[in-house]
């Protein structure tokens, strides 16, 4: 762990992403106490410019202060990245280790369930599912962990396919344990690396996804997030490019940060990757 | 003037390492006409120097000092483009692994095509390139050559693929060959088959050949000259009839005596012990069934049968692809037989399920080929031992402390419990994988080649410890090797597989000295410095 640590030290572009990242959380941490005012609530002139009347990033369209929304649709945001990544795991990791270990028939009947969800525009299929159970942050993440499993289900299996086959794993096996702890104590551990890395990406991914369904208009009607005020502010952009801007940069950035710590976590994990210990 | 001059070789290793260098004032010399062999055991340094004389050495391996002449040019001095035209018209080069050498979606013609052409043998006139690479296939005795010419590299064995190297490595007839442990990865007869060939051909065409092997019976088999390396040094070199006749350095003396395998002579088993392991007519074939791909079928055991004595080693030889890791897989459920009978002292194991099979794992366990393979590498090597008796119901901190006395038992050191497997040598996995498989204290103790990934000298102690605890525990072992000499030095009785069914079957020094089956004959005649060997048993 502490080989890794110093690893991903090493790597700027993963130091940069994490220590973005922390920010962000702090934001969405302290919202309350750095916006004491809900970010419904009219709290200025619409329209006015940024850097006016005490107004950091401006207001839209009702007056609403832009840099409240930002630092209370951080909140939205990550957790939605965060809850979402996590079911999308919990549905991957099983099903392609169960595939992976079981093989055969099993293997078989999975995977052919994974391209099934794989040949489906995963957009339109968090839309349809979104619009049919009537948006909610339950709704929201359901639907993006949904489309958002299948790629999990894939790397899990191929790892297990192949550290099924080791001897180590072989060795477990001779040595009369339990089928849960080959899994979980032998295979697992060892399969860890990509789907760490692969998660962080998700995280990124369910993200973009929120605020792209807020942007629709299929956004939770009671959360204010990125998306959602990049959507309203997209009517008056020529008027008010600000509304709109702030909100997108906030989303590049933390997309930006998440993968840089992704990439940076994929090589620190990988020991032939990582700078330093090479011959 | 010799042909190939290394005069006080250095190279360093980069800092943080377990050496200052690589190489350290390396000397030797080869003259036209002869062969060379470097021996040593794994990082001793021989294959960086041979990476030195041709120019490819890691970015992060430069050498210090010293000077490489061939044919009077130094070298090191070389530039690039000097050595890009060197290496292959004047040095060949054949490497131990030949899949990976050969370009997989290239046809073999194509790819010695491409040497001739590269070196502007002929001025990109087919023809003449053409006869020529039939010519160079012929020279290597590669049947139909018109037809491996045409064929891809997946297509054709290993000794088939190592030849085609050999003719690219021989077709702009270099006068110097370096051959990096060019038989390594083969099997015993394609080896001596491999062997033969370099020596006729290095005979006929009067290359000098700088052979890297780790084996003493391949310099037996070939050798006019050796240098025998450790630790990046050169600790004795002399003519081969010098050096295997009166070894000077205590090292080459081990080495040797490894090579040989005389190992302290063993207590055999009573022959009237009961049957312990009774195997009969056991058939497995390997068949992938999906519903989208097609099956294809391999017969990998066919009609097996043996019967292990309590107490005795029983060894099972044959190539690769013999079928005898499937049999030794078939024994521990690893494997599953569709037909036949596995009976451990009178109980059928064969149609047992998972939850059946478990109170047998105690009486039956296994020990891996690949020490680097075969423990976790994130799991503490004293929990890979205590796993297996905490599977059984044994108390965490009863099995841990039992973790410690079985390392103890293999000679490392019981602190190593609280270490990676990574920390850990080769030999020193193998203990530890030894100690894993004892810790359910079994009856049966199946060994599949457990020493063939390691050095010679290792190989030697990892056998005299095996051979220790079978006596002292009175094991019953089931030791698969390739490697006839180890099967002559401990076993009591040999089966000799092939194509998944045993040809031959008997106590060891009886089938060694009067083979029954042909194939027997032929793996016996393959054995490299079969002929040194006797004479050193007789002289």
């Amino acid at each position: 762990m502490r080989t890794v640590l110093r690893a991903m030290a090493r790597n700027r572009g993963a130091l940069g992403g994490a220590i973005f990242l922390a920010l962000v959380l702090a934001l969405a941490a302290f919202a309350h106490v750095l916006f004491p005012q809900s970010p419904w609530d009219m709290a200025g002139a619409p329209f006015t410019p940024p850097g006016q009347d005490g107004f950091l990033l401006g207001t839209d369209s009702l007056g609403r202060d832009v840099a409240a929304g930002i630092a209370y649709g951080a909140r939205v945001s990550l957790l939605i990245g965060a809850v979402s990544t996590l079911a999308a795991l919990a549905i991957g990791v099983g099903l392609g280790a169960l595939a992976g270990y079981a093989g055969g028939l099993i293997d078989d009947a999975l995977m052919r369930v994974t391209e099934f969800f794989q040949t489906i525009p995963s957009f339109i299929l968090a839309v349809v599912l979104v619009a049919i159970f009537s948006p909610s942050l339950a709704s929201i993440v359901g639907a993006i962990a949904i489309v958002s499993w299948p790629p999990v289900a894939r790397v899990v299996r191929a790892e297990f396919r192949t550290l099924r086959a080791r001897e180590f794993v072989q060795a477990a096996e001779v040595q009369g344990r339990s089928r849960a702890s080959i899994v979980c104590r032998e295979i697992l551990p060892n399969a860890l690396p990509p789907i760490v890395v692969l998660a962080s990406l998700m995280v990124a991914s369910a993200i973009l996804l929120e605020s792209a369904l807020s942007f629709l208009g299929l956004g939770d009607p009671n959360l204010m997030s990125w998306g959602f005020i990049i959507g309203a502010g997209r009517s008056v952009i020529q008027l008010a490019w600000w509304v709109s801007v702030f909100p997108g940069i906030a989303i590049f950035l933390t997309v930006l940060a998440l993968n840089l710590l992704g990439e940076g976590l994929g090589e620190a994990l990988d020991p032939r990757l990582r700078q330093g210990t090479r011959l | 003037m010799s042909l190939l001059a290394v005069e006080h070789l250095s190279i360093a290793l980069p800092p943080g390492g377990d050496r200052a260098h690589a190489v350290e004032d390396v000397s030797f010399t080869l003259e036209p006409g002869r062969v060379l062999c470097l021996v040593g055991e794994s990082g001793s340094g021989k294959s960086v120097s041979a990476g030195a004389i041709m120019g490819l050495l890691p970015q992060a391996l430069r050498p210090q000092s010293g000077t490489i002449r061939f044919e009077g040019e130094d070298l090191l001095a070389a530039t690039p483009a000097r050595l890009r035209s060197l290496r292959g018209a004047r040095i060949g080069m054949v490497f131990q692994e030949p899949m990976t050498v050969l370009n997989p979606l290239m046809r073999i013609g194509d790819q010695i095509g491409e040497m001739l052409l590269a070196h502007r043998w002929a001025a990109r006139a087919l023809g003449p390139v053409k006869a020529r690479i039939a010519a160079l296939l012929e020279a290597v005795h590669l049947p139909d050559p018109g037809r491996i010419a045409r064929a891809y590299p997946h297509a054709l064995s290993g000794g088939q693929r190592q030849r085609v190297m050999i003719a690219m490595a021989m077709a702009l007839e270099p006068s110097l060959l370096i051959a990096d442990e060019p038989t390594t990865a083969l099997d015993v007869t394609t080896q001596m088959q491999i062997l033969r060939l370099l020596a006729d051909l290095q005979r006929r065409r009067g290359t000098a050949v700088l052979f890297i092997t780790h084996d003493f019976g391949v310099v037996a088999e070939i050798a006019d000259d050796v240098a025998v390396m450790r630790h990046g040094r050169i600790v004795e070199q002399g003519t081969a009839r010098q050096v295997l006749a009166a070894p000077a350095h205590p090292y080459t003396q081990s080495l040797i005596a490894a090579a040989l395998h005389e190992g302290a002579p063993r207590i055999a088993a009573a022959a009237d012990a009961a049957e312990l392991l009774g195997v009969e007519r056991l058939c497995k074939t390997y068949a992938r069934a999906g519903i989208f791909t097609r099956t294809r079928a391999r017969r990998a055991l066919d009609s097996v049968s043996l019967s292990l004595r309590r107490g005795e080693t029983y060894g099972l030889v044959g190539e690769s692809g013999s079928g005898k890791s499937t049999l030794a897989r078939s024994i521990v459920r690893l494997v599953q037989p569709e037909a036949g009978a596995i009976r451990l002292a009178g109980v059928d194991l064969r149609p047992l399920g998972r939850a059946a099979w478990k109170p047998f794992r105690k009486r039956v366990q296994m020990v891996f080929q690949d020490p680097f393979a075969s423990l976790n590498p994130r799991m503490r090597v004293g929990e890979a031992i205590a796993a297996g008796p905490i599977a059984h119901g044994m108390a965490r901190a009863a099995a841990l402390a039992r973790a410690a006395d079985l390392l103890a038992l293999v000679q490392l050191d019981p602190a190593a419990a609280q270490r990676f497997p990574h920390e850990f040598s080769g030999g020193q996995r193998q203990r530890i994988g030894i100690a894993r498989a004892l810790a359910l204290e079994p009856e049966l103790l199946i060994a599949d080649e457990p020493v063939s990934a390691l050095d010679v000298s290792v190989q030697a102690q990892i056998l005299a410890l095996l051979e220790d605890l079978r006596v002292r525990l009175g094991l019953t072992m089931l030791f698969i090797t390739h490697d006839l000499r180890i099967a002559a030095q401990i076993c009591d009785r040999v089966a000799v597989m092939r194509n998944g069914a045993i040809v031959e079957e008997g106590v060891t020094a009886q089938v060694f000295s009067h083979p029954a089956h042909a194939y027997t004959a032929a793996l016996l005649d393959s054995v490299p410095g079969r002929n040194w060997r006797q004479g050193g048993a007789h002289g």
